[in-house]
C-alpha cells in the first residue's frame, strides 16, 4: 500500500530507527511498511497517524484509488 | 530392503537387563547426560533462536537484533540439536526394557518439545506484527516443507526404494524448512514484496 510515512518522517527529520522507536516496533517494520510491502495493521496504522496528528488516509493511500493517482 | 540406514533396528528388540553386569544404571545414566545435553543446546539455541531472554520478559534489544542476524546458523543449531544425540540414543535403548525403556525414550525429546513450545510462546508474545508475520510464514514454509518430505518418504518406504528413516528426523527437516522460510523471506524482500 502506497504511504507518505517516508516524506513525514524526512520533514521530521526522523531516521527510520526513530519511528521506529516511538511506534515501539522494529526498523525492519518501518522499512517495509514504507516501501510497501507490507501493510500495518489497523492498530498500528492508528498509531501511526496519531503520531505525525494526520488522519490515516492522509498518509496512506486507498488500494482502490491507487490507479487514480 | 535391510542393511539399510536404520533399517535393521527398525521395531528395536529391548534385550532383558542382567542384574549381574550391573549395566543397567549405564544406558540411564547415558540418557541424563542426553538430557541435561539437550536442555542446554536447546536453551541456548532457543534463545538464539527466538531472541527471547530467559530472565525477562521481554527479549533484550541486544538477543533481539543477534537474533535477526543469525540465519542460518539458528537453523543449522536446531538440526544439531536433534541429530547429535540422537545417536548416543540408539546404544541405551538397545539395553533397557520395560516401562523404564519409555521413559528413557522420551526423555531426550521433552527438550526438543521445549523448543517448539518456546517457539509457540514467541509467536505469541512478539509485539512486532511485521517480524510476527515472517515467522509465521516461515513456519509455514517448514511444515509444508517436512509434511511434503516426510508423505513422500514414506511411500518410497513402503516400495522398498528407500531405507527406513526415524520419526524424529521430521524435527531435523522443520528447521531444515525453517531456512528455507528465511530463505523465501529475503527472497520476497528483495523483490519488494513482503
Amino acid at each position: 500500500m502506497k504511504n507518505r510515512l517516508k516524506v513525514l518522517r524526512a520533514e521530521r527529520d526522523w531516521s527510520q530507527g526513530d519511528l521506529a522507536d516511538r511506534l515501539e516496533v522494529s526498523r525492519q517494520s518501518v522499512n517495509a511498511i514504507e516501501t510497501g510491502r507490507y501493510d500495518p495493521s489497523l492498530p498500528l496504522a492508528f498509531k501511526i497517524a496519531e503520531l505525525f496528528e494526520l488522519s490515516i488516509e492522509q498518509i496512506f493511500t486507498s488500494p482502490s484509488k491507487e490507479n487514480d493517482q | 530392503m535391510t542393511g539399510g540406514f536404520g533399517r535393521g533396528k527398525a521395531g528395536h528388540q529391548f534385550r532383558p537387563i542382567d542384574p549381574a553386569t550391573c549395566t543397567q544404571f549405564r544406558p540411564c545414566f547415558s540418557n541424563v547426560i542426553v538430557f541435561v545435553r539437550l536442555a542446554a543446546v536447546s536453551g541456548f539455541q532457543f534463545s538464539l533462536n527466538t531472541g527471547f531472554h530467559v530472565t525477562a520478559r521481554r527479549p533484550a534489544a541486544s538477543w533481539v537484533k543477534m537474533n535477526r542476524s543469525t540465519f542460518p546458523s539458528g537453523e543449522l543449531s536446531g538440526g544439531a540439536t536433534v541429530i547429535g544425540p540422537a545417536y548416543e540414543l540408539e546404544e541405551a535403548m538397545n539395553l533397557l526394557s520395560g516401562p523404564i525403556a519409555y521413559v528413557a525414550a522420551v526423555l531426550p525429546a521433552l527438550p526438543i518439545i521445549g523448543i517448539f513450545v518456546v517457539i509457540g510462546r514467541y509467536l505469541v508474545e512478539e509485539t512486532d506484527e511485521y517480524l510476527r508475520d515472517q515467522f509465521v510464514r516461515k513456519a509455514l514454509i517448514a511444515s509444508g516443507f517436512t509434511l511434503s518430505v516426510a508423505t513422500a518418504w514414506g511411500f518410497l518406504e513402503n516400495f522398498d526404494l528407500v531405507p527406513h528413516v526415524y520419526a524424529y528426523y521430521a524435527a531435523i527437516l522443520w528447521f531444515a524448512g525453517l531456512g528455507l522460510g528465511a530463505c523465501f523471506n529475503k527472497f520476497q524482500s528483495a523483490r519488494g514484496e513482503a
